[in-house]
């Protein structure tokens, strides 16, 4: 399984974030949140993790950690 | 014309209205962005105060402010605007590779921001203490004196500057106002961006009419949104087509209860479809859904409301109070109803010209060309049927494909390269940016490498989501030009 530090690697990489993001960012309060992320982050999920995330788990999730908590394993 | 009343405004400029405003209700609140709140007459003493740090530019002077979604950026781009200084807004996200390019071609005086810096020009940090004094008596801006540049994306490789005056963006919001019909008593939540003239447009609209707006930082906080939403006294939203579809796919039952309340909503920037018109309109039976057709040059030129309007919802509606709009030949001629041709538009809303670019190639008879194509049918409803211009709309931030190809064309192991919309597999934003290239064969080419090369050159959305490489050359006329439509 992909570890934390990979995850939040493929994050900066796929969502153009800046290099300081943590495990514990509540994503949605980023500055630069938007729909053009949120399909990246669906894209990355869906075609390099195998996740879905549907809008039931998206309600679900705070952080990258609640997200890579849902990654199968 | 003729469907609303529209009475002429008593002042020549958006500040002037806000100053006019404060002395008349001076402990209505104005804005609240984030944790920061102020009244008419609040707002109204920080632009006097703003304007302090600008007072050694001359009238018409250009400045540059980063559109941040803070209260000192409205307040200094209304400073600006008492100073008689023209604005050029930028993105925040803007890099600083395409500042430079704009202080490159324009005599920037200064610029603006809380973030960003730009070798060689006069840098005002937004936060900087301002005098706290009130120096000098002002004198509001005439209706003729420019207000901002702003950009189009064209497709001729080169933006065309838009120089609005006090007079066409007053006009703007005066049409506006007068067909959704927003008063001092509304309060409006507004999560566009405002360095786009509807997140921008929407503010002025409130500050003409005296009323309330809060400023949320985007959409997609979809928790933060709803939560603004359902608070208290909320009646009016606006969003892009990309914003509702983005809304309707991760909490569509909740916005719909909390936005039941709402006195208006306005949509704009990017085609609806009719189902999604139709959802809205029987969702929303309360509440005034009005979207508008428009473009930089002739901001909302035409209007719509789902309710009123409901046999008509594959329109763009009617022209809206104060404007009119006619559909003209190539040669010039204006034609009849159902007759099709390029829209055109006139108003006290319509730029003059471009800026360093002949009137008359853009205009038809004091009617501005828009470059769409479309017809008015026998009750005056207006049709877009396709464009003349080429430009990418991702999720209502336009894209201009020449910009994008010839960023590309830098790359090494590029041959050739075009740049055309493509439907976005999502749903969400309508559009994508694709890319078709044909390699020179001297290097290999990645698709991360395209996307790691245009990282911090250009914003994200003109970022290609979709990379085509090909073998054969690209469709091109006799004369060499480029045929993009044979590649969508």
């Amino acid at each position: 399984m992909i570890t934390k530090s990979e995850f939040l690697a493929d994050l900066i990489s796929a969502l153009e974030l800046e290099d300081n993001i943590s495990m514990d960012d509540e994503f949605r309060d980023y500055d630069d949140w938007d729909s053009l992320m949120f399909l990246s982050l669906v894209a990355y999920l869906r075609d390099t993790c195998n996740l879905n995330l549907t809008p039931e788990l998206f309600e679900t999730v705070d952080t990258w950690e609640d997200i890579y908590n849902k990654l199968p394993l | 014309m003729g469907r609303y009343i529209q009475q002429a405004p008593a002042v020549n400029s958006i500040v002037e209205a806000i100053a006019q405003n404060a002395a008349k209700a001076p402990n209505h609140l104005a804005l609240r962005i984030g944790k920061e709140v102020c009244t008419y007459a609040q707002l109204w003493n920080l632009i006097q105060e703003a304007s302090s740090k600008m007072l050694s530019f001359q009238a018409q002077s250009i400045i540059l402010l980063s559109a941040e979604k803070a209260l000192s950026f409205i307040t200094h781009y209304f400073a600006a605007h008492l100073n008689g200084l023209i604005c050029i807004l930028v993105d925040p996200k803007l890099s600083v590779e395409s500042l430079t390019c704009i202080t490159n071609c324009y005599d920037i005086k200064a610029f603006l921001s809380s973030k960003q810096h730009i070798e060689g020009v006069t840098n005002i940090h937004y936060h900087s203490a301002a005098s706290g004094e009130i120096v000098r008596q002002y004198q509001f801006p005439s209706r003729d004196s420019i207000a901002d540049y702003m950009f189009t994306t064209g497709t001729t490789g080169e933006k065309k500057c838009v120089p609005l005056s006090h007079g066409n963006i007053l006009a703007s919001a005066t049409n506006i106002n007068a067909f959704i019909g927003n008063t001092q008593q509304d309060h409006e939540l507004i999560a566009l961006p405002l360095c786009h003239s509807f997140g921008l447009g929407r503010i002025r609209c409130a500050l003409l009419a005296g009323g309330s707006c809060t400023v949320i930082p985007n959409f997609a906080n979809e928790r933060k949104l709803l939560s603004v939403l359902s608070e208290e006294g909320i009646t009016g939203f606006s969003m892009v087509p990309a914003a509702w579809l983005y809304i309707r796919h991760l909490c569509a039952n909740k916005f719909i209860a909390a936005a039941q309340k709402l006195r208006f909503i306005e949509i704009g920037s990017a085609p609806l479809t009719l189902e999604e018109k139709q959802f809205l309109e029987s969702s929303l039976p309360h509440t005034r859904i009005c979207m508008h057709y428009g473009l930089t040059e002739a901001s909302r030129s035409a209007f719509m409301e789902f309710h009123a309007d409901a046999a008509h919802l594959a329109s763009s509606g009617k022209a809206s109070p104060g404007v009119e709009i006619a559909i003209f030949s190539t040669e010039g001629k204006q034609l009849s109803a159902n007759e099709p041709g390029e829209v055109c538009v006139r108003g006290a809303h319509v730029t003059k010209g471009y800026l360093n670019y002949l009137r008359d190639d853009y205009f038809y008879n004091g009617f501005f060309r828009t470059g769409d194509v479309g017809k008015i049918d026998s009750d005056g409803f207006l049709y877009i049927l396709g464009r003349i211009k080429e430009q990418i709309n991702v999720g209502g931030k336009k894209v201009s494909p020449d910009e994008v190809e010839q960023l590309i064309q830098k790359l090494p192991g590029v041959k050739e390269c075009a740049c055309t919309a493509a439907p976005d597999p999502d749903g969400i934003l309508g559009e994508i940016v694709k890319v078709h290239i044909v390699p020179d064969g001297s290097t290999a080419l990645s698709i991360s490498q395209i996307i790691q090369f245009m990282r911090g050159q250009v914003e994200p959305h003109k970022i290609p989501k979709i990379v085509e490489f090909r073998e054969v050359p690209l469709p091109r006329t006799d004369s060499g030009k480029l045929q993009r439509q044979k590649l969508r």
